[in-house]
């Protein structure tokens, strides 16, 4: 195994990027940081796919923004977990909590 | 997938773009210094850190341009730029997009007015409350080819069905004169059943409609509900004349009502002038009350509403029931009779077309879409001519950095510009033709037809569904050469195209070849069907037809009773003969595809008599005066025709045909033998003479039994005086209206049409002869667009060639060489194509000739003619650019580079 930062399972990030709001709402950069912090640097997030995916998000109704002041007094624009994200992370985590353990009864099978 | 609020937040950055770029832009920006500030802190220079934030995390515009490309409205944005590229890029070049556009708008001209008739015939619904529920009912009797229509007494029965349908009307349309402030016309009408507008949903326009209680006794209600557009043409729109009694037919009728604008009646193809009620139907000719076997002429149409959900089938299925139960207990009447269910749309004008409108509607649909794709390929060779000298722009394009779907995209949505332009200006000119399709859509022997070809919703979208298609088979077939770039080549070369050898213009070669093929199976259509209706035109229809004119007269219109009728039929026929220039006359019920009726009868034969509940197979017959055979020119087989003592008191006699003798007398001499017409009860008709078997109710290659009886011993109201003369027609018509006028002035003269007339028309060789003309013109049409295409081909491709020519001129070539380079290919590919077409053809024409009576299959010069003239045409087109390259100036052409 190298240290170096390996891309996200396919798929995970808009459920990573829920869980890190579900703390507390954040700005982009926030996001990514809090996401590689929590990862313990085993991710690393690209601007252009985190983007795309707060844009996919806020379009299906799952988080909203609002421009804010941040800590350093600088203009950013904050994201918030609605109810319908909310709901949405629960199940989520709950389906893939389901596939974890499934994919890892398959591997440690033999 | 879009949710609203995607769409709405879509629509917000497409309509307020500065300002969602600018936030992306803050966002992004701030994103990007807060991950520089991080790295500052661990002790970066600025320049350092903003350089590895890039390289770790992405570009600012990089990544502004993939969150722009993930939305939806993107692909908006893209679309728009490409159509005001493809725009200016078509305005660049007027010829080429003219001449595009003109000849798209040929091929899309002839196919949306093709589309148009096909819509005002069987796709429009009838303009009544759920239309998808109205079906026709007919019934379907053994041995006889179309369904008919059914009998009074067994829509009563079969009303009874309610567990599939929701109600059931019967109707009836013909003619009536009209009078009322001192003048007279003759009227379209409508009898109907009472709950015939309430089961179609129909408002009055003013006063009140025939109600459901209405109509079911003989004689009763007598009222009358005007159609709209005569209300406006007769009355002016007066609503005042409700309440107003007028003479229908010599029956006194008071008006209640106006039926509203855009309802012309439950028959597709007229636009009724009165509707009454069953009850007021002149009864003394057909006794249609009780007459379970009135069906076919003396039947009605029938309409029946399903119930939701019910599907044909279902309702067939609960029918089926009914009739059987009549069979039972009806056997002389409906033993072989069973029922049958068509679409409204389809039975139009009557049940038996459900058979054939759909073939013939795809049929032609078909030829016109060949000519589209001819059409079309015209336009793909400009196109791909086009390509070659936009190779340059493409390369630069790609060189800066476009992706080849991108190009492919930008080359797609200019062809569908293209075609959509060819698209709106076909449109204009099918409301052109179709203009011109209504008038020949019109048979002289019902000058009422309403036709209504007018471009509507459905035009529209067919239209524009064959443009969106056009444009992608535009793009399909040049996309190869339009978005295959090789960068080194094509900057290098300078714009200058490669070679232009058919063998390498692999495309091109195909397509000539493909609309050769397409132009030689719309041709070849057109031949056999020009060709079946000449034939048709010249057949045999058991008289000599030159100058005999049919006046159809009816004389209950007038009101008179069979006493009346009688002498009135025998004073006019002595006044007509009297005229200066008439030659002869005579009275015939039927004449030859008219559309005054026939008889049915089952002729049951002495010594073969049938036992009870089997019966012959039907022969339709004619009522006729004894003048009829010398007056039509109609010389007897054997035996003698009738004369004034075959009267009402004399034993009952008939003239039989050829077919009808070799039926029922095979090998033996019928002139003597006596048969009944039906049942057991009826009275012996011995056969006094046998005629040459013609031509009868509808137009038939198979002789078909038919038979005479005197018109003395059968009375008949309605009937055509054939009046054989050498004046012309219309003079012939004045002179005679005005006899009946001074005999009869209430009566009406019903319809003036002269043999030729009743040949070419309804029942006739109407649809024929307007299948013919739409044929051929899309054969022209086929024809022109193949010409074009293989000339332009040839020429483009002995253009490119120049310098090749030049330089075999130089080496030595002669002219023959050089014309011999280019027609060998040219040659080949007309081989080709013309090999596939014929191929194509015979699969065609097969289907052609089960279509249309009379077409020939195998018609020997259609087959022969069309290749040559096509071969002629086509070798003409190859040689004008042959000639021009053999001309060809080495040194100029040389020098040209």
């Amino acid at each position: 195994m190298t240290d170096k930062p390996s891309d996200l399972v396919q798929g995970t990030l808009d459920m990573l990027i829920l869980k890190t709001l579900a703390l507390e709402p954040m700005h982009g950069y926030g996001i990514a940081v809090r996401i590689e912090q929590m990862s313990q640097s085993v991710f690393r997030v690209n601007a252009g796919s985190l983007f795309v995916a707060l844009q996919r998000l806020q379009r299906a109704g799952l988080i909203e923004s609002e421009w804010k002041a941040t800590e350093n007094s600088r203009r950013a624009k904050y994201y918030l977990l609605t109810d319908q994200g909310r709901k949405r992370l629960n199940s989520e985590t709950r389906e893939w909590g389901r596939q974890v353990a499934a994919i890892a009864r398959i591997l440690e099978a033999s | 997938m879009l949710s609203l609020r995607n769409i709405i937040d879509g629509l917000r950055s497409l309509f307020r773009k500065e300002r969602s770029e600018k936030e992306l832009d803050e966002e992004l920006n701030g994103f990007l210094e807060m991950a520089a500030e991080e790295k500052m802190k661990q002790g970066m220079s600025r320049k350092d850190a903003l350089r590895t934030v890039r390289l770790e995390r992405g570009s600012l515009e990089v990544t502004k341009e993939v969150v722009r490309t993930a939305r939806w409205e993107s692909f908006v944005e893209t679309f728009w730029q490409d159509l005001r590229f493809g725009t200016r890029m078509l305005a660049k070049n007027p010829s080429f997009t003219a001449v595009a556009i003109l000849t798209l708008a040929l091929g899309m001209g002839a196919n949306t007015a093709i589309f148009s008739v096909a819509n005002g015939t069987v796709f429009r619904p009838l303009p009544v409350n759920n239309p998808e529920q109205i079906v026709v009912l007919a019934s379907k009797e053994k041995d006889v080819a179309d369904p008919q229509n059914i009998s009074y007494p067994d829509f009563l029965d079969y009303r009874t069905a309610t567990d599939a349908f929701a109600d059931m009307l019967a109707y009836e349309i013909g003619s009536d004169a009209f009078a009322v402030d001192n003048r007279a016309e003759e009227v379209i009408t409508t009898y109907v059943t009472g709950n015939y507008f309430s089961m179609l949903g129909i408002q009055p326009d003013v006063g009140r409609l025939i109600s459901p209680s209405e109509g079911g006794a003989p004689g009763a209600d007598p009222v009358l509900v005007l159609g709209y557009s005569y209300w406006r043409r007769r009355f002016n729109g007066d609503p005042q004349v409700i309440g107003k009694t007028v003479l229908l037919s010599g029956r006194p009728e008071t008006i209640i009502g106006v039926a509203p604008k855009e309802f012309h009646g439950a028959w597709w193809f007229a636009d009724v002038d009165a509707y009454l009620p069953l009850s007021q139907k002149a009864s003394e000719r057909e006794p249609f009350w009780t007459d379970r076997g009135a069906r076919g002429e003396g039947g009605f149409f029938v309409l029946g509403r399903l119930k939701p959900h019910v599907s044909n089938r279902q309702a067939l299925a609960s029918l089926e029931v009914v009739a059987q139960r009549l069979t039972q207990q009806f056997p002389a009447t409906n033993k072989d009779i069973s029922p049958e269910i068509f679409p409204e749309r389809l039975a139009r004008p009557q049940a038996g077309a459900a058979s054939v409108m759909p073939l013939m509607v795809a049929a032609f649909l078909g030829l016109a879409a060949v000519v589209l794709i001819a059409a079309t390929i015209n336009v793909v060779n400009l196109v791909l001519a086009r390509a070659n000298t936009r190779r340059q722009e493409m390369a630069v394009r790609a060189a800066l950095g476009a992706s080849r779907i991108r190009l492919v995209r930008q080359w797609m949505t200019e062809n569908l510009l293209l075609a959509l332009a060819g698209a709106v200006a076909g449109i204009f000119l099918s409301a052109w033709l179709s203009r011109v399709l209504a008038v020949i859509c019109i048979p002289a022997d019902f000058p009422w037809f309403r036709v209504d070809f007018t471009v509507d919703w459905r035009v529209v979208t067919y239209t524009l569904a064959a443009a969106v298609f056009v444009g992608f088979l535009m793009t399909l077939l040049s996309v190869r050469r339009a978005s295959r770039v090789d960068l080194n080549t094509a900057l290098h070369e300078g714009g200058r195209a490669q070679s232009g050898s058919l063998r390498r213009n692999r495309t091109q070669a195909a397509l000539v070849v493909v609309q050769i093929a397409g132009s030689m199976v719309v041709l070849i259509t057109a031949g056999l069907l020009l060709r079946g209706l000449r034939n048709a035109e010249r057949m045999d229809i058991g008289f000599d037809p030159r100058g005999v004119v049919n006046f159809g007269l009816d004389v209950t219109q007038a009101g008179m009773n069979q006493a009346q009728g009688k002498q009135f039929f025998a004073r006019l026929i002595e006044d007509v003969r009297a005229l200066p220039g008439v030659e002869s006359a005579n009275y015939a019920h039927s004449v030859p595809f008219g559309t005054t009726g026939y008889y049915v009868a089952h002729p049951n034969v002495e010594g073969h008599l049938l036992p009870p509940g089997k019966s012959a197979p039907a022969v339709s017959y004619n009522i006729v005066s004894p003048s009829y055979f010398q007056s039509l020119r109609m010389p007897l087989v054997t035996g003698r025709g009738f004369s004034e003592a075959d009267d009402e008191n004399a034993p009952q006699v008939a003239v039989i045909n050829e077919a009808m003798a070799a039926r029922f007398w095979p090998g033996e001499n019928p002139v003597g033998k006596r048969f009944k017409m039906g049942a057991a009860s009826s009275p012996w008709v011995q056969v006094i003479g046998v005629a040459h078997n013609g031509q009868y109710n509808f137009p038939s290659l198979r002789p078909e039994p038919y038979l005479y009886v005197p018109l003395a011993q059968r009375y008949e109201t309605l009937l055509n005086l054939q009046v054989r003369s050498g004046l012309p027609t219309s003079a012939l018509a004045r002179e005679v209206q005005e006899v009946v006028r001074d005999m009869a002035p209430a009566l009406p003269v019903q319809s003036v049409l002269t043999m030729e007339q009743q040949i070419g028309g309804a029942t006739g060789l109407f649809l024929f002869r307007v299948g013919a003309d739409v044929a051929g013109a899309l054969g022209i049409l086929g024809l022109v667009l193949a010409v074009i295409g293989v000339y332009g081909v040839m020429t483009y491709s002995v253009g490119q060639r120049r310098h090749e020519f030049g330089i075999r001129m130089a080496l030595g070539a002669g002219r023959r060489d050089i014309l011999d380079a280019v027609l060998r290919p040219g040659a080949r590919l007309l081989a080709f194509g013309l090999g596939l077409g014929m191929l194509l053809s015979v699969l065609t024409s097969r289907a052609m000739a089960s279509l249309f009576w009379g077409v020939s299959a195998t018609d020997p010069l259609t087959f022969a003619g069309v290749p040559a003239l096509l071969l002629t045409v086509a070798l003409v087109g190859c040689c004008v650019p042959a000639r021009r390259a053999s001309r060809v100036d080495p040194m100029i052409a040389l020098r040209y580079e």
